[in-house]
């Protein structure tokens, strides 16, 4: 965020073929777009529009087969996979529409799980509290396993678990598709709440009303860009 | 970063999963106590058979037997064509002399025949002795009964005498060539030596005096061996050297030897040998429940894996490594295998103890060093095949496709 002339994404021409026993399946067929820094963006798109493939390259969960992309500035095809890992661990925080918290862990560990990750050694800083107080989970459900909170506790759980290692760009598929509507709208307002101060959001969604919380909305269909 | 060696995180997470499948991680872990159990066992009886070996055989490593290998100018008995001479003898003895005083040299008969308790239709197998009375008193330790003088009978081991309830005053019958018997009365009874011993092997013998072994078995005179006993082990190479010279030197004369100088040394390390052989093979056919065992850790991570897969596309999309991944699974096999091995190796302690106390009757044997560091090993071993099955499920689960692995159920 420090510097405001580098896109946070950036695809240039990107394709993505999986290849089938059936054939080739095109995922993406020539996706151009950037996104700058503290942006709140909205894809949508039907199923099988390429939605989640683009989720997924953004991710670093997966390449291009043709087309440059690159993260901060760097070209993604230049990164192995540990240096993808990194980025991920170090850089983005992932919500996920089934939530995706580890089982094994409890909601404190699943926060405090990142943070370890990076820095090798278990938290002495009291984060994972803090971000958990500030999602709205209380200091006795922190103990708690994922199976025995309630699909709204978990998601706030896991936008905890997305901003344990501070990433600049917060990427979140169907962040409420698993939530009811009362659930979406707190869910959203802390979105909306963290993109205000200063973090870029890119959600996949296709509810109309969950995109109307972000600035900027991208229209896929069939692998293409269709309305911006 | 210190967390590539070990990562106390990733590790609690397989304690953690671990415990989640208690129940398969149990069965996994018995396969491998069973493994190590056998192996480490087998190993230690063996090791334990050949500390027995070696401990009662080194009451002979001082001596040595001189066999004729060729007859000087035997009849035409075929029964006996080679043995040593009383000139032989008389040679043999000032070879020794000429290294040292301090020997006992023991010429002796020895054959072995199939022999009969009188009035028994069961035979058996009996190695017999002709000796000098002096030199029977000096060899052997009555148990029972007093040592064979003259033509008055004979003494027998002790293991023969259980083995065919046979006691003083009991008669043993000798079939001859002729299909006559020869029948002697068991004037003695040897103490149980316990063991093998070289040049005799006394649980088993039948020993008479020179004049009774004369009586029915045609020798020609000729002595089958001679045992040389020296109080000083290092005098025993200077006398196999003197012995060589003197009876087998004359190569311009005779193409071939004439004595045949075995030592107990070279007995005790052939014997070793064959004994370590049997217990490898022995450990072998333990090292089949071992890889049973890998073949259910295999199959037991396998499943880890597959019930995993999303669990593991969670931890590699939120910033985990490949090699951390791999990690959590060869932690899992390693607690397995660590944990099983080394109830594996406490238990094949008690398993050794019995079947060592059974086989041969003394438990000491085992607390030997030799016996004691299959111990080790087993539970080395047991790990290393825990960690090998391992391999091949954690290294599957570190190179999964994140978005497949976060798609799949």
């Amino acid at each position: 965020m420090t510097d405001q002339e580098t896109p946070v994404v950036e695809l240039r021409d990107v394709y993505k073929v999986y290849q089938m026993p059936a054939g080739d399946v095109h995922a993406l067929n020539g996706v151009t777009f950037s996104v700058m820094p503290g942006e709140f963006v909205a894809i949508m798109g039907p199923s099988g529009s390429g939605k989640s493939t683009l989720m997924n390259m953004i991710g670093c969960l997966d390449v291009p087969t043709a087309g440059e992309m690159y993260i901060d500035g760097k070209s993604v095809k230049e990164m192995t996979d540990d240096e993808l890992t990194i980025h991920r661990r170090d850089h983005i925080g992932f919500i996920f529409q089934k939530f995706n918290l580890i089982g094994l862990l409890t909601a404190y560990e699943n926060v405090e799980y990142p943070m370890i990750l990076k820095y090798g050694k278990r938290d002495d800083t009291g984060r994972p509290k803090e971000l958990l107080a500030s999602v709205g989970i209380d200091e006795a459900k922190m103990m708690h396993t994922p199976f025995e909170l309630s699909g709204g506790q978990q998601q706030r759980v896991a936008i905890a678990r997305a901003l344990a290692n501070d990433p600049a760009l917060l990427l979140c598929d169907e962040p409420t598709g698993n939530l009811d509507s009362k659930m979406s709208e707190q869910i959203m307002e802390l979105l909306r709440d963290l993109n205000s101060r200063g973090r870029t959001i890119i959600m996949v969604t296709h509810d109309p009303h969950t995109a109307t919380y972000a600035d900027r909305i991208i229209v896929i269909r069939d692998g293409e860009i269709v309305d911006e | 970063m210190s967390d590539k060696i070990f990562s106390p995180v990733i590790f609690d997470l397989s304690v953690r999963n671990l415990r989640l499948n208690f129940l398969r991680s149990l069965l996994a872990m018995i396969g491998i106590i069973i493994g190590v159990v056998a192996i480490t066992s087998m190993g230690m009886t063996g090791a334990a058979f050949s500390e027995e070996l070696t401990g009662s055989l080194t009451g002979t490593s001082n001596s040595i037997t001189v066999t004729g290998i060729s007859s000087t100018g035997s009849g035409p008995n075929s029964y006996m064509t080679a043995g040593l001479s009383t000139k032989d003898l008389r040679n043999i003895e000032s070879a020794v002399k000429s290294v040292t005083e301090n020997y006992v040299l023991i010429p002796m008969y020895t054959g072995y025949d199939m022999v009969r308790p009188a009035g028994s239709d069961e035979r058996m197998q009996a190695s017999i002795y002709g000796l000098s009375t002096a030199d029977i008193e000096s060899l052997v330790t009555v148990e029972d009964g007093k040592i064979p003088t003259g033509n008055n009978g004979v003494i027998i081991g002790r293991q023969l005498a259980d083995d065919y309830s046979l006691s003083i005053g009991s008669r043993i019958e000798i079939p001859q060539r002729n299909s006559s018997t020869i029948s002697v009365r068991i004037v003695g009874i040897m103490a149980n030596s316990g063991s093998m011993a070289f040049t005799f092997s006394t649980d088993n013998a039948i020993i008479g005096t020179t004049d009774w072994y004369e009586r029915f078995h045609e020798t020609g005179g000729l002595y089958s061996l001679a045992m040389i006993t020296v109080a000083n082990l290092d005098d025993l190479d200077p006398v196999i050297a003197a012995i060589e010279a003197k009876m087998n030197g004359r190569t311009d004369r005779t193409t071939d030897d004439t004595v045949l100088i075995s030592d107990a040394r070279q007995f005790v390390e052939s014997m070793k040998e064959s004994i370590g052989m049997i217990s490898v093979f022995i450990m072998a056919l333990g090292g089949i429940s071992l890889v049973v065992a890998a073949v259910s850790i295999f199959n037991v991570m396998l499943m880890s894996v597959n019930e995993r897969i999303r669990e593991i596309g969670i931890l590699r999309s939120i910033g985990t490594l490949r090699y951390q991944i791999l990690q959590m699974f060869l932690y899992e096999a390693a607690i397995i295998g660590f944990i099983g091995a080394v109830i594996g190796g406490i238990l094949s302690l008690i398993a050794a103890s019995v079947v060592i106390s059974l086989m041969l009757g003394d438990v000491s044997l085992m607390f030997n060093v030799p016996v004691l560091m299959y111990v080790p090993y087993g539970i080395l071993i047991g790990v290393v095949v825990c960690l090998l099955s391992g391999l091949y499920p954690a290294w599957k689960a570190a190179n999964l496709n994140p978005v497949e692995a976060l798609a799949s159920d």
